[in-house]
């Protein structure tokens, strides 16, 4: 055909770099480099400057100098912080062994046959679309401790004689925080748990039936290990997820009664970006990073094991 | 129409000419280089003013100062930006400017921002002096606030009156003719109210004016402070700050709500407008508000002055400020428009017009001159509630570390905890351990 070349009548530099650009693994980072390069840019260099603040006193205006480990250590002798730090923990265990619980039941009730069936799979959806502000500011409304429409509905139907103190009492405000997360997350666990149970093959559970096992057995040795991988995977972002959220926290109770429901992503705003003290702000929040890298790292196993 | 009008109209020809002689060479003398006020206007024409600002409550407030900056962008041929922000929004705003030094050349900042942002805000004590001069002298609340280092960095934009709002029928049924004048008369009212289900709301929430309105003033009248007149020097544990937690732990057992742990800024307003308390304190909004929120009761809300302690009577208003960042390319427009437009007295008088005791100016010169004030007799303290609005930090300067004791709602909580069973001493030693983080933080 006229104009085109064959390896062979190219220069030796143009055939080098054609046989060069025809190796996989070049095409492979080639075609990486744009991801690559954009996590970087809005990830990595972030990430760094934040771990280099968290090492400055810097405020707002003011380039800050290092201060080795001092922010991190003032900040622990902080009550506030250290009350914070364990609700993060708490918080995030608590909910998720909740989500999975109920997603887990929900998911085996919705891989049944029933009428409705449709519908309530997508009215399980609602809570997850829903933008997070718009529904926290509900609960606000419903917990809101002049006008709370759900101690108004107890108390009409005489199951409470005082209002219960859903945002004014600690312990009860990081309840109903628990209550906003486990309902704004049921449906992810439950949906994508529904996923993965009918990726199971039914054939296993005639053969256990025959062999005469019960519900629970078939759920011990069939289900769970069959959606393991992806049980583990869901797990794993919604702990991420929670662990790191601000949203819920902020527009529920913005860390209130008496600072007692702070997480460590709503503290570190609340220094760092309300008050202006950047290098602490960035400490508290460098105080997340070593567990996050740990349940990033376990997810990344988690998945070789699983493609292996 | 100007409210100075009726004044103007008995100047004779002759006086008005000779007043406006000795003006005209008295606005020379003040304008910058030795330039008329003309030249001024002429050198920001065609100039660009982006101006961030926090839209007032009041609409009669908020529509008064929208167009007063956009007459003056018109006449003096500036190219006006107004771009407006939530409160709560406006720290993380104001903190990303600074930090990419770019943004509006022209900011609306609450007294924690002014705090925060004061190193990257431009300089402008000759213009804080010159209309020192011209309007009869800054209060010295705000004052404390806008100077960082000696230097003026705000100009107090205004001063929120505080109000405490009650119920007139209530307290007439619990035996108080009138509103008391100390806290420990209400403290003895508010007991028989409360026994009949209507206790008085004392914001104990994470709302940094109105909880700050009520704990802030009731610390300052027992002598309580955060700091002493250095600024640097912690002063909390103090036997005025144990006694005022003491007084505070039987006055919230026997007079106030216990469901203001949460309250936010809305929050004593609601419980006020639904009929919850018989008393709160808060801006006149929730007076401004009753025709709509709670027609029951007009008719039977007034309002009342600062409560006297051992150490007298104090009341928190909370205020904003302008500030012009020292990264504007625009610093000569921005002075401008505060000078010729937002500082001139009549405009300033127009403003608190229409903010019908909302919102009251941070100077001397309106206080003697009726037409600004309401006619309202319940807002008859507007006139001079502004004059001792008291700021945290005092009797010292408004400091970082208490913008971020009040970010952190530090002494609000102080009362809460004691609400909740601490006791005053622990709880003051908590507050105290948490300053200390702060000051660490900050070294």
């Amino acid at each position: 055909m006229q104009g085109q070349q064959t390896l062979s009548t190219l220069d030796p530099p143009a055939r080098r770099f054609r046989a060069w650009m025809g190796r996989d693994a070049l095409q492979g980072y080639l075609m990486l480099a744009p991801a690559v390069l954009w996590l970087v840019l809005l990830l990595g260099y972030p990430f760094v400057l934040a771990i280099w603040l968290s090492l400055t006193n810097k405020t707002v205006g003011n380039p800050g100098t290092f201060v080795g480990l001092n922010n991190f250590i003032n900040q622990w002798n902080s009550e506030i912080f250290r009350r914070a730090f364990a609700n993060t923990f708490i918080l995030t265990g608590v909910t998720t062994v909740i989500k999975f619980v109920i997603g887990l039941a929900l998911a085996l009730l919705f891989n049944q046959q029933f009428i409705g069936r449709r519908f309530a799979r997508a009215a399980l959806l609602l809570p997850w679309i829903v933008p997070t502000v718009l529904s926290t500011m509900a609960f606000f409304w419903m917990f809101d401790s002049n006008l709370s429409a759900v101690n108004w509905v107890l108390r009409n139907l005489g199951l409470i004689q005082k209002n219960i103190p859903w945002l004014t009492d600690p312990t009860m405000a990081m309840v109903s925080i628990m209550i906003v997360n486990c309902w704004r997350g049921i449906p992810f666990f439950t949906i994508t748990i529904l996923a993965a149970l009918q990726t199971v093959p039914k054939e296993l559970y005639e053969a256990a039936s025959i062999d005469g096992a019960n519900p629970l057995h078939k759920l011990r040795r069939i289900t769970l290990p069959m959606i393991f991988p992806i049980l583990s995977v869901v797990i794993i972002v919604s702990v991420i997820g929670t662990f790191s959220d601000v949203q819920v926290v902020a527009s529920l109770t913005g860390g209130g009664p008496q600072n007692s429901t702070h997480v460590l992503a709503t503290l570190s705003y609340r220094v760092g970006l309300q008050s202006g003290q950047l290098g602490q702000g960035a400490a508290i929040a460098m105080y997340m990073f070593p567990f996050l890298f740990a349940m990033i790292a376990f997810e990344l196993w988690n998945v070789r094991r699983s493609a292996r | 129409m100007s409210v100075f009008d009726d004044r103007k109209s008995r100047m004779s020809r002759r006086s008005f000419l000779r007043t406006a002689a000795i003006g005209s060479a008295a606005a020379g003398a003040l304008s910058l280089g030795g330039l008329p006020r003309s030249a001024r206007a002429q050198d920001v024409k065609g100039s660009n003013l982006t101006i961030l600002w926090l839209e007032p409550s009041i609409v009669a407030s908020k529509d008064t100062r929208r167009k007063a900056m956009e007459d003056w962008a018109a006449a003096a041929g500036v190219n006006l930006t107004m771009d407006t922000i939530a409160l709560d929004k406006l720290a993380e705003k104001l903190a990303t400017m600074a930090e990419i030094k770019g943004g509006a050349d022209l900011v609306e900042m609450y007294s924690m921002d002014v705090a925060v942002n004061g190193p990257v805000m431009s300089d402008i004590t000759d213009l804080a002096t010159e209309l020192n001069t011209k309007l009869g002298g800054w209060f010295e609340g705000p004052k404390s606030v806008c100077v960082q280092d000696g230097k003026w960095k705000a100009l107090p934009i205004a001063i929120f009156g505080q109000y405490w709002h009650f119920r007139t029928d209530l307290l007439k049924e619990a035996g108080a003719e009138k509103w008391p004048e100390t806290w420990e008369e209400l403290h003895k009212i508010g007991k028989t109210l409360k026994a009949k289900g209507f206790p008085i709301g004392f914001t104990l929430g994470p709302a940094v004016t109105d909880g700050a309105t009520h704990c802030y003033s009731l610390l300052w009248s027992y002598g309580g402070k955060e700091f002493e007149a250095d600024g640097k020097t912690l002063a909390l544990d103090s036997k005025e700050t144990l006694a005022c937690l003491e007084f505070f732990q039987a006055f919230y057992k026997d007079a106030l709500a216990e469901n203001a742990f949460s309250w936010n800024e809305t929050g004593n307003n609601q419980a006020y407008n639904s009929g919850q308390v018989s008393a709160t304190n808060n801006a006149n909004t929730v007076y401004a508000g009753l025709a709509k929120n709670a027609p029951d009761l007009v008719g039977k809300t007034s309002l009342g002055g600062a409560l006297k302690g051992p150490a007298g009577a104090f009341q928190y208003m909370s205020m904003d400020y302008w500030g012009i960042p020292s990264y504007s390319a625009n610093v000569p427009a921005a002075r401008a428009f505060l000078r010729d437009s937002f500082y001139t007295t009549d405009f300033q008088a127009a403003w608190t017009k229409a903010g019908n005791g909302y919102n009251l100016p941070a100077f001397n010169a309106l206080e003697k001159n009726d037409a600004p004030w309401p006619t309202d007799p319940n807002l008859a303290a507007a006139r001079t509630l502004a004059k001792s609005a008291r700021m945290p930090g005092s009797p010292g300067p408004f400091t970082q570390t208490i913008g971020q004791s009040m970010n952190k709602f530090l002494i609000i909580n102080m009362f809460a905890a004691v609400a909740q069973g601490s006791s005053p001493k622990d709880a003051i030693k908590k507050t105290v351990d948490e300053m200390n983080v702060i000051l660490k933080g900050s070294a």
